[in-house]
């Protein structure tokens, strides 16, 4: 049995359990047509790229806060970790699997927030190469961080206050760097792409290296 | 016959209090153990370490000459457990469930044994029932069967035969031993009379756990 068949196949089960939780996909639709609106309403005579860029991006990590818990932290409420934790897969395996499935909750929701912003506000660049890029590669480092932090705190009662805080921590030295990328007003540097795509490398290694010894407790 | 499963000198300590003390003993190839204790003994604790759900304070156990708690997890290719809690997925129908297992497990669909019991406790009426909709007494009986998923050569039941009703109960004892008859399993039970009542064609050794202690 391949690790990649393992986790294709923990990744559909997710997916699956995902799309039956219909009140859960309303809400996170609501959260994101809402903040849509609002960024595209508070300042739509004065909307420029250093307001639209870092309000989406914000937008993100609140997404990534919202679907974290859909990582270890349901399996721990709903008592299905014991079963993740007696199949024969390793746990870096079992955290890649959930970094995957994070990373595609935060990808789908991204998109539509992408298109609405745009829509809603006329900003246009927001469909660009560049932005488009910047959000899937930052969104694979957030994603790793969100499922890490799930993890970490999944029996602990203050995670509401530690999986928020995990985030933001840990993504604030990416912030910067994705920011510069998808702004249209600075020009586009590869250095600055490549060590994007670097930091997340390392982080998704990092945390699912990690990983080993936050589940196999 | 060598030892299939070894428990050496396990101890275990929850919130300051002893729960499991200088637990000892070996399980031989195709045996059965019935380990029997009141509530609060130990049992569902000292299965779950035997499981590899929680660590030892001290002491090890090997399966298969593999330590659990430090090795690499290969015995899990060879367990099946069944937990007093329910483990599926509840938004998942039983069908999905299971394949889901199966899946895992490098298998297409069940293997001959789980799709044996599956058929024996009727559950082919609830395929394509949500786990999330079934009664308690359902559920355990799908856990039994993903449980038996990957064909394992060691079986550890906590409670098998609790949360069902009569003929339920006497369906999971004769499935348990047949299991018995070419397998290693380990099962918890609440008291002697039990064992005796219900699974009295099994031959099992009977280990009693007292206050977390194996009275000898």
């Amino acid at each position: 049995m391949s690790k990649f068949s393992q986790v294709y196949w923990m990744l559909v089960k997710d997916l699956m359990v995902e799309s039956r939780r219909g009140f859960e996909i309303l809400a996170s639709m609501g959260f994101i047509s809402a903040a849509a609106l609002v960024i595209a309403q508070a300042a739509f005579e004065s909307l420029t790229p250093k307001l639209v860029i870092p309000a989406f991006w914000i937008t993100i990590l609140f997404i990534a806060i919202f679907t974290s818990t859909t990582a270890f932290v349901r399996e721990a409420d709903k008592k299905t970790l014991p079963g993740l934790r007696l199949i024969p897969i390793s746990p870096s395996v079992i955290f890649l699997s959930k970094t995957l499935f994070t990373f595609l909750l935060i990808l789908g929701q991204g998109f539509i927030e992408i298109i609405l912003l745009a829509v809603f506000s006329s900003q246009w660049y927001l469909i660009s190469d560049r932005v488009l890029i910047t959000f899937v590669v930052s969104s694979l480092h957030i994603s790793a961080i969100a499922a890490f932090a799930s993890a970490l705190v999944m029996y602990s009662e203050g995670r509401a206050f530690l999986i928020p805080m995990l985030i933001f921590v840990l993504t604030a030295p990416i912030i910067p760097t994705v920011l510069t990328l998808a702004n249209p007003s600075y020009p586009f540097e590869m250095v600055t792409f490549a060590i994007l795509l670097l930091e997340t490398l390392i982080m998704v290694t990092a945390t699912a290296v990690l990983s080993e010894f936050v589940l196999s407790v | 016959m060598n030892a299939i499963l070894r428990i050496d000198n396990v101890w275990k300590k929850f919130k300051g209090n002893w729960v499991l003390k200088r637990i000892t003993f070996s399980v031989k190839e195709n045996s059965v153990i019935a380990l029997v204790g009141k509530n609060g003994s130990g049992k569902t604790t000292l299965l779950k370490i035997i499981s590899g759900l929680v660590k030892p304070t001290k002491g090890k156990v090997e399966i298969l000459g593999e330590d659990v708690h430090r090795g690499n997890g290969n015995y899990k290719w060879k367990i099946g457990v069944l937990l007093h809690e329910n483990i599926l997925y509840e938004e998942l129908t039983v069908e999905e469930n299971l394949k889901y297992y199966a899946r895992i497990y490098g298998q297409k669909d069940l293997g001959g044994i789980a799709s044996e019991v599956f058929e024996k406790l009727g559950l082919d009426r609830y395929s394509g029932t949500k786990v999330g909709h079934l009664s308690y007494g359902w559920r355990k009986r799908v856990n039994l069967v993903r449980a038996l998923i990957n064909d394992p050569e060691i079986i550890l039941l906590d409670e098998p035969l609790s949360g069902l009703d009569e003929e339920a109960e006497k369906i999971v004892s004769e499935i348990i031993v047949n299991l018995s008859r070419d397998r290693t399993v380990l099962f918890t039970i609440p008291n002697r009379h039990d064992l005796v009542s219900s699974l009295k064609n099994i031959d099992a050794r009977v280990v009693e756990l007292v206050d977390g202690r194996v009275n000898a």
